[in-house]
């Protein structure tokens, strides 16, 4: 992936190398024993459930690797990822089981969290040190070091690598995690997955270590795990919960490991990494097979296994002796040397006596809990060892089939176990040259320098070696009083998972917060933008500023001084007519007054333009303007009375919602008024666009009238468009009007069969008064009626002129189509629906606009043919020779605007009909 | 005004598609009323026709049109090809949809032609007028296909929400591109900055905050977006999937062509805003998300978080992070509506509710593996294309040095695995029998979705693939 910047990369050095072997290892030994495990298991669930988990295993085996051996940032996070994916997929596996789903779900949540703060951490770490290769970033530490960013990335590395590895406070998630089946437990939650985070934390501390808040932060979260992992422990009931603790409270010791800045410190990181993993594996293992034995995992049924289950025993003997840190066992050797790692002097002394005093008891209740595995599974009574307030279930139904015919495990399933305890035995007394090299190696890459590692088990009697003595005593008076010791801690609830489910219903909260605002009201949404828009003008826009400019106050000055003329005072009554128009709209109560009031300040707006002046805009301002009052008026009529009477009821009782839109309007009034002062205020006196057109507009495009000149020709293109705006609008008007109807008129036919001869009679009686009548059937009278035949031919003759000498004078085709579409709307108010569909037959719309865009098309093509090139003007009548009229020109603009014209009629008779039609025709 | 070949070519996938429309609308015509899905084949032809002629654009060098009004860039012509294809795929999805729902109706096709030919004509805009037009042409059709379902009452409120407040909106845009105007003396994005004595004139300021306030609104970033989760619950699912993908793509590309193509020499004076924009938007849409039952809805505040993490790259002034962002996001999120189209009675009433989800994993394993791996999209995992789209634009943003945006995304990002993740878990892990009726199999709408998915790993896995594509970015032809 080139254009990443980043490559698919792998690269082997001795860490990787360990972490290959633990994971390639302890996997085939862990397939072979889920083969075991999941053998005479359900036998329902064979076959291709089996399958599945395989699948799952195998792939995480390969997310592992791939983890461990990238040497790019981006694979390595791939990698990472995927580890999270597929132990969400072998968590989760039983997914009949509640505690499944929840356990997959928090660890999928936590880690793949974790994951996305890891890869910012490593982006940031990679823009830094330009590239993405992991060798050049842990090469580039001193400038990585350096960087402000430093505390930003290393937290972000370390949460990931927290939420990874279940440190406090994340660890909450491993334990829920125990929900997996146990080859994946074993495999995942001890020998693998979970140090991927230790993995990347001391593959990266060549890049970010040796400061002081890496020794800090590592150390202070490694060492409360490694407690809390410790303490918790204690408390469990569940053998496999028990594990998992212990577990975190391990992961902790080499958290903090990673965090001492000595030689030495890694040595005792890469011999713990390999001592848990084979210890820890072989217990899960045991763990597992214990539970197939007997179909219990709960601590207070098992007892006594031994004689049932004596090979097991001795396996599980072992390798506690090992978690107990006991000679001759390589998990004593760990705990040695995490012990004179501590030992070390460090800048703070206060970390010499706390650490190793925290390790020792850490190692003390490790011991107690490996004893608590081992012994009081397979020796000791049921039930032994526990207080009063750990209640014994009763004994499930499960386990009371199982219990009878508990037998030892088949050799298959121990042989797994059976290799890794005894490889926890056999590292430390041949000491085998290749595993002290293996072990150096990693070591040495991880510091960067070269560390030295024996696997020798005594020296000499050391500080560490008494300190190991004193965790060993501690531990066993732990064991022989743990009844009391977990009496204490039942009482002592020291939860994280309290604090996750706090966290999350606060998100809820907020979130429900977040959504009041969102009440479903347009009013709410439009003032909330309009706050919005207020704020950025004022913020954003520099309103201060622009307010202090002194253009303003010239400006005004001027003004003052300016002589009055009777353009002014025409100007002056046009302004406070529109102002005044707009504000009665807002105020009155009654729908259509507001509506007529809103209108006559739309013309109010067409008189000043007209006096700017600019006819041509002003005549469109004051037909657009008619046209929508008659519109709303119309579609006003389609509400029914009584909603309309609720509409103006509510407006009686103003709201304190009303006051704050009161406000708001007014604030948004004075901002567009200082922008329009502002605007008009710096405008130049002597304007830059419009001697442009003057000069232009006859010459280029054969049109006196700059506006025409600029609607067909300057700006052509963009009225092409808009001409495919104006023909979607209408396709949507009819598409929502029109069909609604038909679809309400055929609901309306096969609805009712009895009610149909009153309907008949109904109908029939409608039509005729409508025949003779008006809008709503009103009557009107013959004048009016005069007024509007004669108004139709009015408006085409009109429409015609404005088109054909429109190029050079006012008017256009869209003023031309606006122009009789009110005649059509005239007809529609003064003769009522029937008849005015009967005698104007001929408009359709659908060919009005149809014929609009082919006549567009078509002239735009054209020019071609007269080898000009597509979209140019072309005066056809020149070309021909044709016998025209003075100004009378048969030009690709004229075909134009007669195309604008029938696609604007085309759509205002859309919608004057639909709205035009009386209601009884609907429903 | 004279025009030649080369500036046919410029907007030829718009110019193809509104004459493929308007041929529709005849064609229609002639198509009896219980065989309208063949005006849905003919609209999804001539939308692969479109795709096919932007594709074969791609390569063609940058250069202006129609006096300027338009410009031709290869990642316009991208955008064209993204956006003609969800077109298409949208298509695949309406068949049984529409069908089961009664609206399987001519104007459906017709609208939603008409809608992508505004959003080609946006990616192209080099002058403020053409962008309002692409605008406006595009959002017309949508707020009648919000509405088509009439008469749902829910289908009537969405439109009438989402027209109320984009009429409000297009104001703002109006109103801004007047206040440009008025203090540039002209409407091309590339030298309204550049005209004598106005680059620190508070009215482009302004007016291009505004032009902001409106574009914002189309693509749903906070605080513009409160019409979003409303319209996108009660319109047709097709059509929502449609406007969280295509519409957004095109709101996107407008927003490039004003600040990362035009406007040249005033990247100090937007970022700080988008910037702002950005974290609100992924804070607010990321927290809302969390409190939804209902997909449909959810989903609405998850276009709205993706919005965010899109602006951060426009805030990096990184078009190519943004383009391949989008992309992602669109498969992605078609990948997930072509589940939903998918659940619901044969009465045509929809499941939404999450719950209605519940066993969807067992039941019909390959819809609910399309559905798992839209949400591990969404989130951002690898292999899937939202890791690496997240990557370019958190990238993008380091590289400017807005790290605290990054940094934002990426824990916003963590929080959005929550509410992603409970769909996994309810569609996969919960006991479940709740699950909705499932109607009739439909061919197309699997085609969708293999091909929404398709283009999630492929993309995921080979991005190089896309970004030789996106070409190198908006370039302003002043350089």
């Amino acid at each position: 992936m080139p254009s990443l910047g980043a490559e698919f990369a792998l690269a082997l050095d001795g860490l990787s190398l360990l972490f290959g072997l633990i994971i390639t290892g302890i996997g085939t030994l862990i397939t072979i024993y889920a083969g075991y495990y999941f053998a005479p298991h359900e036998p329902t669930e064979r076959g291709e459930a089996e399958g599945r988990f395989f699948l799952y295993l195998l792939l995480f085996m390969t997310a592992m690797l791939g983890t461990v051996l990238a040497a790019d940032v981006i694979t390595l996070f791939v990698f990472w990822e995927m580890t999270s994916i597929t132990s969400f997929l072998l968590i989760a596996y039983k997914t009949s089981h509640a505690a499944s789903r929840e356990g997959a779900f928090k660890a999928l949540f936590i880690t793949g969290a974790g994951g996305i703060a890891l890869l910012a951490g490593l982006l940031l770490a990679s823009a830094l040190s330009d590239s993405t290769d992991l060798s050049k970033i842990v090469h580039n530490g001193d400038a990585l070091r350096a960087s402000e960013w430093y505390h930003v990335m290393l937290l972000l590395i370390a949460f990931g690598a927290f939420t990874k590895s279940a440190q406090f406070p994340f660890h909450f998630w491993l334990p829920a995690a125990m929900s997996a089946p146990t080859p994946a437990s074993a495999f995942l939650h001890s020998a693998t997955m979970v140090k991927a985070g230790v993995y990347l934390l001391a593959r990266l501390y060549p890049a970010f270590g040796s400061t002081a808040t890496w020794f800090w932060m590592l150390s202070l979260i490694g060492m409360s795990t490694m407690l809390i992992g410790a303490v918790i422990g204690l408390r469990q009931t569940d053998l496999k919960a028990l594990l998992a603790y212990s577990t975190i409270s391990q992961l902790g010791a080499l958290t903090m490991l990673t965090g001492q800045n000595t030689p030495i410190a890694f040595k005792a990181l890469v011999i713990g990494i390999l001592a848990h993993a084979l210890y820890k594996g072989a217990l899960f293992m045991i763990a597992g097979g214990v539970d197939h034995a007997t179909g219990t995992r709960d601590l207070r049924q098992l007892g006594k296994l031994w004689r049932a289950m004596p090979l097991t025993f001795a396996v599980a003997a072992v390798a506690g002796l090992s978690m107990a840190g006991l000679p001759p066992l390589l998990g004593f050797l760990a705990k040695e040397s995490l012990l004179t790692s501590l030992l070390e002097p460090t800048d703070a002394t206060i970390t010499q006596l706390v650490q190793p005093a925290a390790s020792v008891l850490a190692g003390a209740l490790m011991l107690t809990q490996a004893a608590i595995v081992s012994i009081d599974t397979f020796v000791t009574p049921p039930g032994a060892g526990f207080p009063a307030c750990f209640n014994r279930p009763s004994t499930s139904k499960n386990h009371s089939q199982h219990k009878h015919h508990v037998h030892d495990l088949p050799l298959g399933m121990l042989l797994s176990p059976i290799i890794l305890g005894a490889l926890s035995l056999v590292i430390t007394t041949l000491q085998p040259e290749v595993v002290a090299t293996l072990l150096a190696q990693a070591a040495s890459t991880t510091y960067g320098n070269k560390v030295k590692v024996s696997l020798e088990l005594f020296h000499e009697i050391n500080l560490p070696l008494v300190l190991s003595g004193v965790a060993i005593g501690v531990g066993a008076g732990l064991f022989a009083w743990r009844s009391q010791a977990r009496a204490v801690l039942h009482h002592l609830m020291l939860s994280m998972d309290t604090l996750y489910n706090a966290i999350l219903d606060a998100l809820d909260v907020a979130a429900q917060r977040v959504t009041q605002l969102q009440n479903g009201r347009v009013r709410r949404y439009l003032f909330v933008m309009l706050v919005a828009m207020l704020v950025l003008v004022v913020a954003f826009g520099e309103l201060p500023r622009l307010l202090s400019n002194h253009i303003l106050t010239e400006s005004l000055a001027t003004a003052l001084q300016g002589q009055i003329t009777p353009t002014e005072v025409l100007r002056a009554s046009a302004m406070t007519l529109a102002v005044a128009a707009s504000l009665v709209s807002v105020i009155i109560r009654r729908d259509l007054l507001a509506i007529l009031a809103f209108a006559s300040s739309g013309l109010a707006v067409a008189v000043l333009i007209a006096l700017e002046p600019s006819p041509d805009v002003a005549l469109v301002q004051a037909i657009v303007d008619i046209l929508s009052m008659v519109i709303l008026v119309l579609a006003l009529s389609r509400i029914p009375q009584h909603q309309r009477r609720q509409a103006e009821a509510l407006n009686k009782h103003p709201s304190i919602s009303n006051r704050y839109s009161a406000l708001l309007a007014m604030g948004v009034s004075l901002v567009v008024f200082l922008l329009s002062w502002y605007a008009l205020a710096s405008r130049p006196r002597i304007s830059v666009v419009t001697p442009f057109y003057e000069r232009n507009a006859k010459p280029l495009t054969g049109s006196a009238d700059i506006v025409g000149a600029i609607v067909v020709d300057f700006r052509g293109f963009d009225t092409l468009i808009e001409i495919c705006v104006f023909g979607t609008a209408g396709v949507g008007v009819m598409t929502l009007l029109r069909l609604a109807m038909k679809k309400a008129e055929a609901s309306r036919l096969t609805d009712s069969g009895e009610s149909e001869n009153n309907d008949l009679e109904e109908r029939s009686r409608l039509t005729l008064s409508n025949k003779l009548s008006g809008i709503d059937g009103l009557r009107t009278s013959p004048f009016v009626r005069m007024v509007a035949r004669a108004a139709m031919p009015l408006s085409l003759m009109l429409a015609f002129v404005q088109m054909v000498y429109g190029h050079d004078q006012p008017g256009d085709g869209f003023t031309a189509g606006v122009t009789v579409s009110l005649a059509v709307g005239l007809w529609y108010v003064v003769f009522g629906y029937e008849r005015t569909k009967q005698q104007l037959a001929a408009f359709k719309p659908p060919l009005l606009i149809g014929i609009g865009v082919l006549i567009v098309l078509l002239s735009s093509t054209s020019p071609i043919l007269f080898g000009q090139p597509f979209f140019s003007p072309y005066n056809f009548g020149e070309a021909l020779h044709l016998p025209l009229p003075h100004g009378f020109d048969l030009t690709t603009s004229l075909l134009f605007e007669l195309a604008i014209c029938l696609v604007v009629l085309g759509s205002a008779i859309f919608i004057l009909d639909t709205l035009g039609r009386p209601s009884h025709m609907e429903e | 005004m004279m025009i030649n070949s080369t500036d046919v070519v410029a907007v030829l996938p718009f110019i193809s598609v509104a004459l493929g429309s308007v041929g529709l609308l005849i064609a229609d015509l002639l198509i009896p009323a219980e065989r309208r899905h063949v005006t849905a084949w003919l609209a999804a032809a001539l939308l692969l026709t479109a795709a096919v002629i932007a594709l074969s654009l791609l390569g063609s060098p940058t250069f202006e049109a129609f006096g300027g009004m338009v410009i031709s860039d290869p990642t316009a012509f991208f955008l064209d090809t993204l956006i003609c294809t969800i077109g298409l795929v949208t298509i695949l999805l309406t068949l049984r949809y529409n069908q089961v729902r009664g609206i399987l109706r001519g104007e459906f096709y017709i609208l939603l032609a008409l809608s992508i030919s505004g959003m080609t004509l946006v990616t192209h805009a080099n002058n403020l007028l053409i962008l309002l037009l692409g605008i406006e042409l595009l959002s017309i059709p949508l707020y009648v296909l919000c509405g088509i379902a009439r008469p749902r009452l829910e289908s009537e409120e969405s439109a009438l929400k989402y027209f109320l407040t984009g009429a409000f909106a297009s104001g703002f845009l109006v109103y801004g591109i007047a206040l440009t105007y008025g203090a540039s003396g002209t409407l091309s994005l590339q030298t309204a900055p550049a005209a004598p004595n106005v680059s620190g004139d508070p009215l482009l300021l302004i007016g291009i905050g505004l032009i902001l306030v409106g574009l914002g609104f189309k693509v749903a970033a906070v605080p513009f977006h409160l019409w979003a989760p409303d319209t996108y619950e009660g319109a047709p699912t097709t059509v929502t999937a449609f406007m969280a993908t295509a519409t957004k793509v095109a709101g996107f590309a407008a927003l490039l062509r004003v600040l990362h193509g035009g406007l040249p020499g005033m990247e100090s004076t937007w970022q700080p805003l988008v910037a702002i924009i950005a974290a609100a938007t992924m804070i607010v849409g990321n927290l809302a998300a969390l409190a939804q039952q209902n997909l449909k809805r959810m989903l609405a505040y998850s276009s709205i978080a993706h919005a965010g993490y899109a602006l951060v790259g426009v805030a990096a002034h990184d078009t190519t992070s943004v383009v391949f962002y989008l992309t992602g996001y669109a498969f992605t999120t078609l990948a997930a509506f072509a589940v939903i189209t998918a659940i619901g009675s044969s009465e045509g009433e929809e499941m939404q509710f999450l719950e209605a989800y519940s066993g969807l994993g067992r039941q019909k394993p390959l819809l609910g593996a399309v559905l798992a791996i839209a949400m591990f999209s969404l989130i951002g995992i690898p292999p899937t294309v939202g890791f690496i789209g997240k990557y370019f634009v958190f990238q993008a943003a380091v590289a400017k040095g807005l790290v605290w945006l990054a940094v934002l995304g990426v824990l916003t990002s963590a929080m959005a695995a929550y509410y992603y993740l409970r769909v996994v878990m309810v569609a996969f892990i919960r006991e479940g029998s709740a699950a909705a009726p499932l109607p009739t199999p439909s061919a197309p709408r699997n085609l969708a979705a293999a091909i929404s998915v398709a283009a999630v790993f492929v993309l995921g896995v080979v991005p190089a693939l896309l970004l030789s594509m996106i070409g190198n970015g908006m370039l302003s032809t002043t350089p």
